[in-house]
């Protein structure tokens, strides 16, 4: 049998949001923007760093994702986030240790009702002349500096986004939600990922450390979030412990 | 139509004294009883790194010993890895010809790529280049075994004048192969000359699409050997019980165990985004999508589980898509008893093959 993540759930769920009101529609931002910084992460601690209901990818990776949407429900937002490339089951996932967004309506209804683990700070996504830098600066500290050099043209079939799981407190005790989203690429670029800072620590996960950067993507796409439709317990194998809700 | 056998050597955690020991053991006995049943051929992966899913990373050392053990069964590579910072070309041939004298002619010789970045990315190889460098290398390697001294300059590997020794027994050269795992790989195949030795479990329809598209390429094909390897292989899962309830939830056990297994792989695309990896490679193939975690995706259709007759009827329908080989894997992970996998083999042998034509294996295959 796969390993399983060792992620103290307990512990962690005290800390992760509290859903007040699940996802149940769907809404769509055109003229997304993402970068997708992907490296691999130390193994020990990456098993430590995802809920027991999930199998550790191996090698372990992940990335730092910025998502920059112009429009959504509560306005244009930016934001960035960790996360640990996991199996629930047969199923790819991101586990998203945390992040922050730097729209305060945003930081709320992503708590609230998809269990986003975001805080609100600077977040920026920008292009300049070497290729695209992704930023992060809380309270007056650079949490993130990241950049995506020299980038080449790729087809939008060269990537792969997955769902992302969010340890959430919903109805009263530690689940996890599926976050799934549907992209429309209209452009895609890969190019070498250089990140002069990252404070894992920051991002919920001290204990997390890249290693082995691989490619870094930028897109642009429609995104099309998806209501909620599967709760996982946390402390148990994905595959028999999860609820479909829709 | 014949039959092979099909090792990935899945070893389960924990990984304690003797684990792996017992399932090399186990899988040499599946062999030598495989020889004595008549089956055609024993084929062994290249895999690095794949925990549980694989342990099976020196191939030619456990092919060496099945074609000791052996009299009939031909040994396959299935694959060689041609990418030069997992295999240089010249060690691949020194190799496979030493494995061919070894064997007394009996080397089918498997090429492939990789298709996870857990491989690919552990040797700190290039997921953009690897189509090119196993281009390079097919058609290097069979010069190798056939000019006296040879030289390249290469894109990805040069060497000056030197004698590739030894030189295989098979004349002009050992069959050449194409693992088959990403659409389209089938017409690289053909295209080479090259067998077509598929690894993925598609359904009828589409095994028939693709030996009829291969058949077509083939007959424009440049070879890159002496010769054209015009076979297609499929590889299924093989559990046969007398009774046929027991042996489908077996065989059932037995897929689902594979299928998880190699859901937990990180394929090359996953991790590093490049046209050289469109599809999943064998991962998709496994299963359709899940759509959420409690999911495992639909069983493949025309799996050889269950009693002789369900076999039979599954063999009769995948020998007329036009296929000339399946290759069965057999266990994964030990979810299959030894003494079970054993019966099964002996079932088979019994009471489905006789159903088939099937030509005694012999030595020289390559100049048939």
């Amino acid at each position: 049998m796969p390993l399983f993540g060792s992620l103290d759930v307990s512990a962690r769920g005290g800390q992760s949001p509290v859903v007040a009101s699940l996802a149940d529609d769907t809404w769509e931002a055109e003229d997304s923007e993402i970068l997708y910084l992907i490296f691999e992460y130390a193994a020990d601690a990456a098993f430590q760093c995802i809920p027991p209901a999930l199998h550790p990818a191996l090698p372990p990776f992940g990335g730092l994702m910025f998502r920059h949407h112009p429009t959504s429900p509560v306005g244009p937002y930016t934001l960035a986030e960790l996360r640990v490339t996991a199996r629930a089951g047969v199923h790819y996932v991101g586990y998203c240790t945390g992040g922050f967004v730097d729209n305060p309506d945003a930081v709320e209804m992503l708590r609230d009702r998809y269990g986003w683990p975001v805080r609100q700070a600077d977040v920026r996504l920008r292009r300049r002349y070497y290729g695209v830098e992704g930023r992060v600066e809380l309270d007056g500290k650079t949490v993130a500096d990241c950049r995506l050099e020299k980038p080449q043209i790729i087809s939008g079939k060269d990537v792969l986004y997955t769902a992302n799981m969010h340890l959430a407190q919903i109805d009263g005790r530690p689940r996890l939600a599926q976050v799934e989203a549907e992209y429309t690429f209209h452009r895609a670029e890969r190019g070498a990922a250089h990140i002069a800072t990252l404070d894992t620590g920051a991002f919920g996960e001290p204990r997390l450390k890249p290693t082995n950067p691989l490619p870094a993507t930028m897109t642009q796409s429609t995104v099309k979030y998806r209501e909620i439709r599967f709760l996982v317990e946390p402390d148990k194998p994905a595959l028999h412990n999860t609820e479909r809700i829709a | 139509m014949k039959f092979g056998i099909f090792f990935e050597i899945s070893v389960p955690r924990p990984w304690d004294a003797g684990r792996e020991k017992q399932v090399y053991d186990n899988c040499m006995e599946q062999t030598v009883l495989a020889d004595e049943l008549g089956f055609h051929s024993v084929w062994a992966v290249e895999h690095h790194f794949l925990e549980e899913y694989s342990h099976c990373s020196a191939p030619e050392i456990f092919l060496t010993a099945c074609a000791m053990k052996t009299r009939n069964l031909r040994v396959g590579h299935g694959i060689a890895v041609c990418v030069p910072e997992i295999n240089h070309p010249i060690r691949l041939a020194e190799r496979a010809a030493t494995l061919d004298l070894i064997s007394d002619g009996r080397l089918e010789f498997g090429t492939g790529r990789s298709a996870t970045w857990t491989e690919i990315g552990g040797f700190g190889g290039n997921p953009d280049t690897t189509k090119a460098t196993w281009d390079e290398f097919v058609r290097a390697i069979p010069q190798m075994w056939m000019q006296e001294r040879y030289a390249h300059d290469g894109t990805y590997f040069s060497m000056p004048e030197r004698a590739v020794l030894p030189k295989p027994i098979q004349k002009p050269h050992p069959p050449l192969w194409v693992a088959v795992t990403s659409p389209g790989t089938e017409l690289d195949a053909a295209e080479r000359g090259m067998g077509a030795l598929g690894l993925t479990f598609g359904d009828l329809a589409e095994q028939e699409r693709k030996v009829k598209a291969y058949r077509q390429r083939l007959e424009n094909c440049e070879p890159v050997g002496a010769f054209v390897n015009d076979r297609i292989a499929s590889v299924n899962f093989l559990f046969c019980h007398e009774d046929d309830a027991t042996g489908v939830e077996t065989g059932k056990r037995l897929q689902g165990t594979f299928r998880y297994l190699a859901a937990q792989l990180v394929s090359a695309r996953e991790a590093y985004a490049s046209p050289s990896y469109a599809s999943f490679g064998l991962l998709p193939q496994l299963r359709r999508a899940p759509s959420g975690p409690d999911d495992t995706g639909a069983l493949p259709p025309a799996l050889c589980i269950g009693d002789p007759k369900r076999i039979v009827e599954t063999l009769k329908g995948w020998e007329s898509t036009g296929i000339d080989q399946v290759n069965f894997l057999l266990n994964a992970n030990e979810t299959v008893p030894q003494e079970e996998v054993m019966a099964s083999l002996r079932l088979f042998a019994k009471e489905v093959m006789p159903h088939f034509r099937d030509e005694p294996a012999a030595a020289g295959e390559a100049a048939e």
